[in-house]
């Protein structure tokens, strides 16, 4: 058992000190690792929340069975979608807005006339999930006088369906990275505590415990970790204060968002954690296969 | 203090460091072991450090049979014991001092405690006006009295020494050796690898001969030499 820890943490600043070159070697690959890391996260999650933003555009739309009773419909569509924006738009209105959304191709609809068009009440649905517009859909159809409800199905489908891809790839992006960053840093490390094997042989000779020389390891280790964690974490926020307007200007105001949302403090924390981890973890292999063979 | 019942070290594919060899070293002797080299003089002293253990035979060190050590345990078992080596094994990065201070800074002494002890050896051994320089600017004969100092550091009862004198000149080899008759005549027990014969004409003392692994003869340094 290690008696001294402040001795222990002073024999790791030491040797930090001692060997600069070593430590900014390790340091430098857990950061690069972790900020690798970090980049993906933050893209993966950007991308995920924008889409998300995106979908929250989604509106139902009830449409009516001819001869049905709009504003009963409407009352009843408002009692079963509490607290949605609810709009009864009659068949001219619904004409007008086609014509308007038309713009110069408004010709296409000389000769129709408002009849051709069913009554119909949109629901603006923001940040509803595909299965939270199925489940409202299917109870707005039981509403008397509705003769279809559009959510946008099959767009929908298709979002959910990348995003589920996208959440995979990004697991499947960061498990890779991960265990990439495990082994490198590892051998990084590994080259740390082979410079200084003549110390540990000696350190063993002369009656230190396998606790006694491992425990500085360890914690620089710890350092190394939270030190490339906390510039990883630093670099992310510049990146991210840097890019954030770009993207507002290439995507519109979706993707304008605060920076903790673009970053979220959990995502930082476990960049620094992260790193932390690595470090000590890598240290702990490394030092623990050397003094095996020691 | 050291007893060796039929000691035999075998490595893989090579022909017995040591071969059936059984020896007693009392409390408070000077034991010189000598012979050509390969003759499994390190062989043995790595045998007593616990670097490795005997193939067969038994090895008992302070009264504990070396193969009950648990590796966990290895560590206080090497408390007891000093080593010099004949490359010095000094850390090029540490001063002096630093380097004497190991053993103590290993067993968690108080700094100021270990700051005392660190100036007093360097003292013994003529050192103390180069606590804070580093051993590549000190001369072979320096460097080896830091590593009999570093050895001496935490009082330990028995002195392994692997050819300590190997790389020095005459009257630095007369220097160590007054280091390590001293630290015997406090009541350490001190053992000497060696294949300086001259030593063994100077220091009358025990002298245990090994060839090609075998013990051959075990007496004093004038039978020794009347034999030899």
């Amino acid at each position: 058992m290690l008696r001294r820890p402040a001795e222990a943490l002073r024999r790791a600043l030491t040797a930090m000190a001692r060997s600069p070159y070593v430590t900014l070697t390790g340091t430098g690959t857990i950061l690069v690792a972790v900020l690798s890391m970090g980049l993906v996260a933050a893209a993966l999650g950007t991308a995920e929340r924008l889409l998300q933003a995106w979908a929250g555009e989604v509106r139902l739309s009830v449409y009516l069975a001819r001869g049905a009773d709009l504003a009963g419909a409407a009352s009843a569509v408002r009692a079963l979608a509490p607290g949605r924006a609810v709009e009864a738009v009659p068949a001219a209105e619904a004409l007008r807005r086609l014509a308007e959304g038309l713009g110069e191709e408004a010709g296409l609809l000389d000769g129709v006339g408002a009849e051709a068009l069913p009554d119909c009440v949109e629901v603006a649905v923001p940040g509803i999930s595909l299965e939270e517009a199925r489940a409202l859909a299917l109870r707005l159809r039981q509403v008397p006088g509705v003769a279809e409800v559009d959510y946008g199905n099959a767009w929908l489908e298709r979002l959910e369906a990348f995003l589920r891809r996208a959440r995979v790839a990004g697991v499947a992006l960061l498990l890779l990275l991960g265990l990439a960053t495990a082994v490198l840093v590892s051998n990084t490390l590994r080259l740390a505590v082979y410079a200084r094997r003549e110390e540990i042989e000696i350190m063993k000779l002369v009656g230190a415990t396998d606790a006694f020389v491992g425990a500085p390891f360890l914690l620089e280790g710890l350092l190394q970790g939270l030190l490339a964690g906390g510039v990883a974490a630093a670099a992310l926020l510049g990146i991210s204060a840097a890019l954030g307007p770009r993207l507002a200007a290439a995507l519109g105001p979706l993707a304008v968002q605060p920076l903790g949302a673009a970053l979220p403090w959990p995502l930082l924390a476990g960049v620094v954690g992260g790193a932390a981890a690595i470090g000590l973890l890598a240290s702990g292999l490394a030092i623990l296969r050397f003094l095996r063979r020691a | 203090m050291i007893q060796l019942f039929h000691v035999t070290k075998e490595y893989p594919g090579e022909p017995p460091a040591l071969s059936d060899v059984t020896l007693q070293v009392d409390k408070g002797e000077f034991v010189f072991l000598t012979g050509p080299s390969g003759a499994g003089k390190s062989t043995l002293l790595r045998l007593i450090f616990c670097a490795e253990p005997p193939t067969t035979g038994q090895l008992l060190l302070f009264g504990r049979n070396v193969a009950r050590v648990s590796p966990g345990e290895i560590p206080w078992v090497r408390r007891h014991i000093g080593v010099v080596f004949q490359d010095f094994k000094l850390l090029a990065e540490r001063t002096i001092a630093e380097n004497v201070a190991l053993p103590l800074e290993v067993r968690s002494l108080p700094r100021r405690e270990i700051r005392r002890k660190v100036q007093g050896l360097l003292r013994s051994v003529g050192l103390e006006h180069r606590a804070d320089k580093f051993p590549p600017s000190l001369s072979g004969g320096e460097q080896q009295r830091v590593a009999v100092a570093r050895a001496l550091a935490a009082d330990p009862a028995l002195l392994l020494a692997d050819e300590p004198t190997g790389n020095l000149d005459a009257d630095r080899t007369l220097e160590v050796m007054e280091l390590l008759a001293a630290a015997n005549a406090r009541g350490t027990t001190v053992v000497i690898a060696t294949h300086d014969r001259s030593l063994l004409q100077r220091y009358t003392r025990r002298v245990v001969a090994l060839e090609r692994g075998r013990l051959v003869s075990d007496g004093d340094s004038i039978r020794q030499a009347a034999g030899g």
